[in-house]
């Protein structure tokens, strides 16, 4: 029998191209193997699963680890927290790099901007139980320099970190001084593919310095930030746990506990395996939904849906 | 060959189990595929059959800081030709510990010695069948100089902690713990012209002085009296146990309860006299004797033991465990008596002078201060080595040795004097690092600060701390029920919220009456129950053996 057209058109390319597709290989197999191979590891969230008695050996549980989290008392304020941290966070630290890759690259003097773009990155590389220890003392009632700028001015000392109307505000202002610098270096490195002679001739046309940045700079970066922000909303429930954790005490649980950290306590520690994944699968699922929902209003609002 | 072909299936299930482990399952993959590849070593096969003279190897696990041992270190050989075995350490990444242990349990690795943190724990072990059954009858048979001074320091619950389900899953050790001590500003005090205080009314007299007189001399009334590792002390003179966390943060631990005088279990914190210890504790916010800033804790990273509010002068009384701050007598000038927190503290701050004083006696005479649990170290055979008669009796011959030979006890917890440890007037001190330690075959397979090693070996310390504390609310190993795991985080986070509310003042006292009706309903009082039927079951079985 002879093939039919398409599938003949198929094969041919198959053949064609096929050092592309050889060279495809092992990226797919390390997607199968990483990351689709574990997900049958998600079958333990409807067991009770012991590591030494294996998948095959743990008894179904069905959705007993859902209810346990579902039905406890603390589980709808943490996910509220959670998404309204994770929203502030993103009407906040999200636009900021682009704010900061925009002024980077408007600066004229090269070693400055250089050394202005090390150090906005620097935090970066610090480790939220140093960062959280620098700020505890940094905001500290007693001691921290701010707390000593508004007593000199004659205002009461706020004890930022314990008190619950600024918890969250810290919470985004040091997730904002840490990821700054880092979260530009995507965008300025869009910026440097942008064709020099654009400039020059908006500016032989008269154009001033901001309508330079909207009308050269901005759509430029449109691309980029769309993507980042379809990837970023797929994180809105994946809450930064060592940065909570640092900063959390029992006077703010109720404005600052976010999944991760009520899920430790719960007990991540003892061996729960079935329960945090239950947990995990319960993000994911929303979060999938979140990545969905942006790319069909980046696709129907832009051109640079992810898919 | 088909063997073979099930190890490798079984790594493979491991290897993927990592990876499905470490959290994001769905969306991001690729940042976290790191533990996929600590599963590759595998133990040697058993050689349990073949020689039945020949030494059979012997796999420990005893503290998360694991080194495999050097065969031919002295210690090693020591111990391998007493009781006839390979010894070998069971090595674990440091770093994730209970989570490479895991992986290497999913991939049917164990050792056959494991040391397990507490009966919860011990529930989920015995369930995930790694921990198996030694019969009390075998222990007593084999180890009879440990059972002996089991038996003198048993409370009622020393041959319960390790029954599960009516059977017995490991030995504990009687240990030599001490109640927390009080430590104080001794520099303050002199500076004041104050006496160490005994009562709770003379704690708050000098502690106000501490707050509105300038202990310091600095002209600043910048100065508190204590912060959260005090309340312990407070409790205590009401005759209840609290704890509150060590290391950053202060929470309240819940999860430990307390055990009555009439050997029955309870929660201390929705006792009423709990809201007589809490009206203190909000009086002693309200006039600054405690810091503001106890909310953070006085540690601020590092050392859990740290007191970095008491190290940097802010406040002048704290607690913690005697050899934290002194060794072997109150001496602040032999350098060899400093103990950790002691150290950083003369670094800091080289001025100040630090002195202990007993816990404060309540309005009914009561006092005494948080202690560790009596029972240490709650050892295991895993079920590889339960099933080997060699290795069972191996392991209790070790144990007794333990007991009964201080040489043996020295040789397997200080080494050989020397090359290990040194002797001076104060006691034995330590010339190597845990790590090194562990590469020689030492603290490989003791069994810690058991009764007979605090008297013999560091008679000196356990003098020392057992004259500057009083009494202790030790810990009890709540026996592992379900009612009790499934509300205990919940029953954690009510506390601490109502806890900090009524002592910050951000709720009157009353909500105390609240708070007890909402922790009950919470499952609390399920919970209390069940733990307390659990225990007596116990003891019922204990009782008929």
């Amino acid at each position: 029998m002879a093939p039919t057209k398409k599938k003949a058109g198929f094969f041919t390319n198959l053949y064609r191209f096929r050092e592309y597709y050889i060279m495809l290989i092992p990226g797919l197999l390390f997607f199968l193997v990483f990351c689709y191979g574990p997900m049958y590891g998600l079958v333990i969230a409807f067991q009770d699963y012991y590591p030494l008695k294996g998948i095959s050996g743990s008894s179904f549980v069905a959705l007993k680890h859902f209810k346990t989290l579902f039905d406890n008392p603390f589980f709808l304020s943490v996910l509220k927290n959670t998404l309204i941290i994770s929203i502030y966070k993103l009407l906040v630290c999200f636009p900021a790099p682009i704010f900061l890759c925009i002024a980077l690259n408007e600066i004229k003097n090269a070693k400055f901007k250089k050394f202005a773009q090390s150090v906005s990155y620097l935090p970066h590389f610090i480790s939220w139980v140093v960062v959280s220890g620098i700020i505890l003392e940094f905001l500290s009632p007693s001691r921290g320099p701010i707390n000593i700028i508004l007593q000199n001015l004659g205002f009461e000392p706020i004890f930022f970190v314990a008190e619950p109307k600024c918890f969250r505000g810290v919470l985004v202002i040091s997730d904002l001084w840490k990821s700054i610098g880092w979260g530009s270096i995507v965008y300025l490195a869009a910026v440097t593919s942008i064709d020099p002679s654009l400039y020059e001739a908006a500016e032989m046309d008269g154009a001033g310095r901001i309508k330079r940045i909207i009308h050269i700079t901005l759509p430029a970066l449109a691309p980029i930030v769309t993507v980042m922000l379809i990837m970023q909303s797929g994180k809105i429930l994946n809450d930064s746990f060592e940065q909570v954790y640092n900063f959390l005490t029992p006077v703010t649980y109720e404005v600052g506990d976010v999944i991760s950290t009520f899920v430790y306590r719960m007990g991540i520690q003892k061996m729960q395996y079935s329960f945090t994944t239950a947990v995990d699968l319960f993000k994911n699922i929303i979060s999938f939904g979140l990545v969905m929902l942006t790319n069909y209003v980046a696709r129907k609002t832009n051109d640079y849906a992810l898919w | 060959m088909r063997k073979n072909l099930k190890k490798a299936t079984k790594t493979f299930t491991s290897c993927l189990l990592a990876a499905a482990m470490t959290g994001s399952l769905l969306t991001g993959c690729g940042p976290s595929s790191d533990t996929s590849g600590s599963t590759g070593s595998a133990q040697g096969t058993d050689a349990a059959s073949a020689d039945e003279d020949a030494p059979v190897q012997m796999y420990f696990l005893t503290s998360q800081t694991t080194a495999e041992v050097d065969d031919d270190a002295e210690v090693v050989k020591k111990i391998e030709e007493r009781f006839n075995i390979d010894l070998k350490g069971f090595y674990v990444d440091p770093n994730n510990f209970q989570e490479n242990l895991n992986v290497k349990f999913a991939g049917g690795e164990m050792p056959d010695v494991m040391v397990v943190g507490s009966p919860a724990d011990l529930a989920t072990y015995i369930e995930g069948g790694i921990i198996g059954e030694i019969p009390i009858e075998t222990i007593r048979e084999k180890a009879p100089n440990y059972a002996k001074v089991a038996d003198e320091y048993d409370d009622g619950s020393l041959w319960t902690t390790m029954l599960y389900k009516g059977k017995n899953y490991g030995i504990v050790n009687p240990a030599k713990q001490m109640p927390m001590a009080m430590f104080w500003r001794k520099d303050w005090l002199d500076n004041l012209g104050l006496e160490i205080p005994e009562t709770l009314e003379e704690y708050e007299e000098v502690l106000t002085a501490f707050v509105e007189q300038d202990p310091d001399g600095n002209g600043k009334k910048d100065t508190a009296g204590a912060a959260e590792r005090i309340f312990g002390a407070v409790f205590g003179a009401f005759g209840l146990r609290c704890v509150t966390g060590t290391g950053a943060g202060s929470g309240f631990i819940v999860e430990e309860m307390q055990l009555g005088e009439d050997n029955v279990p309870f929660f201390p914190y929705i006792r009423p006299e709990a809201k007589q210890a809490l009206e203190v504790l909000h009086r002693w916010y309200e006039k600054g004797i405690i810091d503001k800033e106890f909310i953070t804790g006085e540690n601020h990273g590092g050392y859990a033991g740290l007191s970095h509010s008491f190290m940097n002068g802010q406040i002048g009384l704290t607690s913690g465990q005697a050899y934290v701050y002194f060794v072997y007598s109150s001496d602040m000038n032999a350098e060899d008596n400093l103990g950790t927190c002691m150290k950083e503290m003369v670094a800091v701050n080289p001025d100040a002078v630090v002195i202990p004083g007993p816990a404060p006696i309540g309005p009914d005479g009561k006092s005494g201060t948080e202690a560790w649990g009596k029972y240490d170290r709650l050892t295991c055979l895993t079920t590889k080595a339960a099933q080997d008669p060699r290795k069972v009796d191996a392991f209790l011959a070790m144990l007794d040795a333990y007991y009964s030979d201080m040489e043996y006890a020295e040789l397997a917890n200080f080494g050989i004097e020397g090359v290990h440890f040194k002797n001076t007037d104060h006691g034995r001190i330590r010339l190597m690092d845990g790590l090194e330690l562990r590469k020689e075959g030492v603290l490989q397979v003791d069994f810690g600060a058991t009764v007979p090693y605090a008297d013999n070996l560091t008679p000196q310390k356990t003098q020392y701390a057992e004259s500057i504390t009083g009494n202790g609310y030790y810990r009890f190993n709540a026996p592992a029920t379900e009612e009790f795991a499934n509300v205990i985080s919940t029953l954690d986070s009510l506390t601490e919220q109502a806890y900090f509310a009524m002592i910050t003042g951000e709720k009157p006292l009353d909500y105390f009456e609240t708070y007890v009706e909402e922790f009950k309903k919470a499952g609390g009082e399920a919970a209390e129950k069940a733990v307390q039927e659990a225990y007596a079951e116990k003891l019922a079985a204990i009782a008929n053996q």
